[in-house]
């Protein structure tokens, strides 16, 4: 008889071993339900009602990941981060590692931190363990890139993996771009000749205006032998002139490129079907 | 065989039972975590979610606790109030609202809660001062400032500097520049704009002078021009000087009382919850 007790305590304690697995897999279904119909908030409670009740650690990596990627979704990079970092850590095989670094780039892209995201890439593509995701990691990079404003380095790593879409975007991004020394460059040549370059013509002509009139005007007073009025003149009108001019071609041509950058990075949000960050 | 009935019976009450992950003591756990996680929104909701029962003093604290830290004063303020004058919490919660008063800057809600013979009337006085101060109602306060711990010493500070700011007389300034183009600048502290504006009005004038004199009239109308926006935007931006230099002085002010207040913490005593 007591061995017949005995194996039924053992019985006993094996099955409330699997309800409390029952219980952590439902757990896991009820934040995953909640994810799924785009419930973050909640779907980040139940996760960390799933890691706090999980004593054996089994479902760390799922639950601290889907926080990561709640709090992505819900514009949170910080601590979507944060989360991912220890998806990371308690990752058990190399492709979790992959995939939780991989968001942890996705997001240092978007929270703009993209020194960040490089040294990650550059990380995983030092990582032997990673041989086959090559692709993959040099796809992110292309798309560091373009947040990083470097849109012709784009296009090269683009081109290298066949994203001819990609590429050929990052291109003609980058021969839109005005030349920032050549607007600067020509309107110290030629004042006013940077803003028509930057399609900014009443100002250009009113960069030109200016500078004749206050150039007339220190010509004249050196011509009729008043040094003092001429030097003057130059210094604080003339040079002040000839300064704005150059400086406004050059604020121009930032400004109409940050536009063009904003202009492709919209395009991709509303109509690029492929990976975004 | 009564031990195989009642193992079987223990058997059937477990499958029976409901999610123990959502049994009131593992609800409160749970909720105890999120708040020493500072996750204090989430804290607050699974505190909410528990049974009327098992809202003790503590949690109702807590969950008002929680409201108040993340702004949420009038949700704060209604658990706040649901504690009794029986709680230990009580001298403290009437603290913690007078904080919530303090930066609603509700002056009125502030006085109908203080009364003399509470131990905590002497914290919401200190508030009270601190409201005064903040919204410079100068006047009454000297008759608040009647004790001598070392809050009513700085807030005695704060106070004489409040009555008697460091101000530049806007006025003052602008005569000065009409005067001696600049002298209003360097009056308001500007030392480098006063000296830079003498120079220039200086030249101009000169110049303009100069070139009338010997008929250079368009050199000699465009100098005066230029001295005139001198000498006028001169006047103009001491007198602007003179109210930025005072917005300072009241920034600055503002900024030590805040600093002041953080530091002891709104006069609010923390519990140890997390440890």
């Amino acid at each position: 008889m007591n061995f017949v007790i005995r194996i039924f305590y053992q019985l006993l304690i094996l099955s409330s071993n699997l309800f409390a697995q029952q219980y952590l897999n439902e757990q896991l279904k009820t934040a995953d339900s909640l994810f799924n119909a785009e419930k973050y908030f909640d779907a980040i409670t139940e996760y960390k009602r799933l890691l706090y009740f999980d004593s054996t650690k089994q479902f760390s990596f799922q639950a601290n990941f889907k926080i990561g990627l709640a709090y992505k979704e819900g514009g949170k990079y910080s601590e979507a981060i944060k989360y991912f970092g220890l998806a990371e850590v308690n990752a058990i095989n190399s492709e979790q590692i992959f995939e939780s670094k991989i968001y942890q780039v996705r997001t240092n892209i978007l929270r703009m931190t993209v020194f960040r995201a490089d040294k990650i890439l550059d990380e995983l593509e030092n990582d032997n363990r990673f041989a086959g995701h090559l692709k993959e990691i040099k796809y992110w990079k292309a798309w560091s890139k373009i947040f990083a404003d470097e849109w012709e380095e784009a296009y090269h790593i683009f081109s290298q993996i066949n994203e001819t879409k990609l590429a050929r975007l990052c291109l003609n991004t980058q021969n839109k771009f005005y030349s920032v020394d050549f607007a600067k460059y020509s309107s110290m040549i030629f004042p006013g000749f940077g803003q028509f370059y930057t399609g900014e013509y009443i100002s250009g002509l009113l960069s030109l205006g200016w500078n004749i009139f206050s150039g007339y005007l220190t010509i004249s007073a050196f011509n009729a032998e008043r040094i003092f009025d001429g030097i003057v003149s130059a210094n604080l009108l003339w040079f002040r002139f000839y300064r704005g001019n150059f400086q406004n071609a050059e604020k121009f041509a930032r400004e109409k490129n940050i536009s063009i950058t904003n202009e492709t990075l919209q395009f991709l949000n509303e109509n690029f079907n492929g990976l975004k960050p | 065989m009564k031990s195989f009935f009642i193992s079987l019976l223990l058997i059937i009450s477990i499958y029976s039972q409901s999610n123990p992950l959502r049994q009131p003591q593992n609800i409160k756990l749970f909720a105890d975590y999120l708040f020493c996680e500072q996750d204090y929104l989430r804290a607050a909701e699974e505190y909410i979610s528990l049974k009327e029962t098992y809202l003790s003093d503590t949690i109702i604290y807590k969950i008002a606790k929680c409201y108040s830290i993340i702004g949420e004063f009038d949700k704060s303020l209604n658990y706040f109030f649901n504690i009794p004058a029986s709680s230990v919490f009580y001298d403290n919660v009437k603290r913690e609202i007078g904080k919530i008063y303090f930066l609603n800057e509700d002056e009125i809600s502030l006085n109908k809660m203080m009364f003399e013979k509470e131990n905590s009337f002497n914290d919401l006085l200190k508030l009270k001062i601190a409201l005064k101060l903040l919204k410079n109602q100068t006047d009454d306060i000297e008759n608040l400032l009647t004790y001598d711990d070392e809050d009513f010493i700085t807030l005695r500070k704060f106070y004489s500097q409040r009555k008697n700011p460091d101000y530049k007389s806007e006025t003052v300034a602008g005569i000065l520049s009409a005067i001696i183009p600049g002298s209003g600048k360097i009056y308001t502290e500007e030392y480098s704009d006063g000296i830079t504006a003498f120079i220039l009005t200086g030249i101009f004038s000169y110049l303009a002078y100069d070139n009338l004199k010997h008929e250079h009239n368009f050199r000699g109308y465009l100098f005066t021009g230029i001295a005139a926006g001198f000498y006028f935007g001169n006047i103009y931006g001491s007198v602007a000087s003179a109210q930025i230099f005072n917005a300072k002085v009241d920034f600055s002010f503002l900024r030590s009382l805040s600093e002041f207040l953080i530091k002891r913490n709104y006069f609010v005593k923390e519990y140890e919850f997390c440890n």
